[in-house]
């Protein structure tokens, strides 16, 4: 893939590595709702999201010379955020407990999950992967919506493969379960 | 209609992004990198110190000469300088020196800390550290290299004592500023 195809604000970039400030501000406005909603996502609450946005922006525009538009930028600057996140998540300390993959399996195929997925609303899904458990919100945000797999998650997060696997079934079996009960309270 | 959460996930990726960053996150980011690009001495107050320095520096210069043609006697202008004890030998007098040029040292990185813009106290002090320099290199020059002289020793370190005394004073004045 050409780098061009890559990079759609090729011209805001090379402003920003001059240290155009308008340039900055234009980046930041074009990428800080995706970013600051995976930090939320991420990290559960917005203060802390909030600090790990401003350091990775930081981060970002500080070192952007060594962009080199391998990737598009959104992907550059969504691995900034992503580590920043780990980083703060770290010092608190994650546990990751290893569930038996064979009972998730299970009872994923004995549920019915049509009717959650068709009368919910985005937000309710977005609030609902906030509240998660810390070790399984992370490991669900970083397969599911970030692209991740579960061998690159057990090299970031220094767990097994099985263990993320059985901390993504977790997330979601617990998903599925909270919304249920919002939509049976409806 | 959705079967799973993946293909909601799929479907509804980008809804998911329901929050937005709060209005003063820019300023933060913005305060942060102008504090990062800002440079702690202005190009204009450079100038001006560096300004400053040779004119000392010539000043000095003349001074000395002038003095120099007519006696071969020690600086008088450093008559004022703190009292300072005398080592017993030349070893000696070089530890102390190396002691007191690593307090400078120390001294001068916590000052490279602040910034002295439009600081004329802070400026002040510092045409007095260059003054002690210039008599500092008038002494040394004038030392016998295989001889312990006691008396321009004395003096090199009272000099080096007033450029402490001078740099303590400047630190001192910046953090409380």
């Amino acid at each position: 893939m050409s780098t061009t195809q890559f990079n759609i604000h090729a011209d805001l970039i090379e402003a920003c590595k001059k240290g155009d400030r308008t340039a900055q501000f234009r980046v930041y406005q074009l990428y800080s709702r995706a970013m600051y909603n995976l930090s939320v996502r991420m990290l559960g609450d917005q203060a802390t999201a909030e600090d790990a946005l401003q350091e990775a922006f930081l981060n970002a525009f500080n070192n952007i010379h060594r962009f080199e538009g391998r990737s598009s930028f959104g992907a550059w600057l969504k691995r900034i955020v992503v580590n920043k996140c780990l980083s703060i998540l770290q010092k608190r300390k994650m546990f990751f407990e290893s569930i038996d993959e064979r009972v998730m399996d299970l009872e994923e195929e004995n549920s019915d999950e049509t009717y959650i997925w068709s009368d919910i609303s985005p937000a309710k899904v977005h609030q609902e992967i906030k509240n998660l458990p810390q070790g399984c919100r992370v490991i669900f945000n970083l397969y599911q919506l970030e692209g991740y797999d579960h061998q690159e998650i057990g090299e970031i997060l220094g767990v097994s493969v099985s263990t993320s696997k059985s901390q993504y079934h977790r997330a979601r079996k617990l998903l599925r379960e909270r919304l249920s009960k919002q939509l049976e309270t409806q | 209609m959705y079967q799973k959460v993946e293909e909601y996930i799929r479907d509804h990726r980008e809804q998911l992004d329901v929050e937005t960053p709060p209005d003063q996150l820019w300023n933060k980011i913005n305060h942060s990198l102008e504090k990062k690009t800002r440079p702690l001495w202005s190009a204009n107050t450079l100038w001006k110190i560096a300004a400053a320095i040779i004119i000392i520096t010539l000043t000095s210069a003349l001074f000395f000469n002038f003095q120099d043609s007519f006696s071969n006697t020690m600086d008088s202008s450093v008559a004022d300088l703190p009292k300072v004890e005398l080592p017993a030998s030349k070893a000696d007098w070089r530890k102390a020196e190396k002691e007191y040029q690593a307090q400078i040292n120390g001294l001068l990185a916590e000052i490279q800390a602040y910034p002295i813009e439009e600081d004329f106290e802070a400026q002040k002090i510092l045409i007095e550290v260059s003054q002690i320099n210039l008599q500092l290199d008038k002494v040394k020059e004038k030392m016998m290299p295989f001889r312990y002289d006691s008396a321009r020793a004395r003096q090199v370190l009272s000099l080096y004592e007033a450029k402490v005394q001078n740099l303590t004073k400047l630190r001192d004045h910046l953090k409380n500023r």
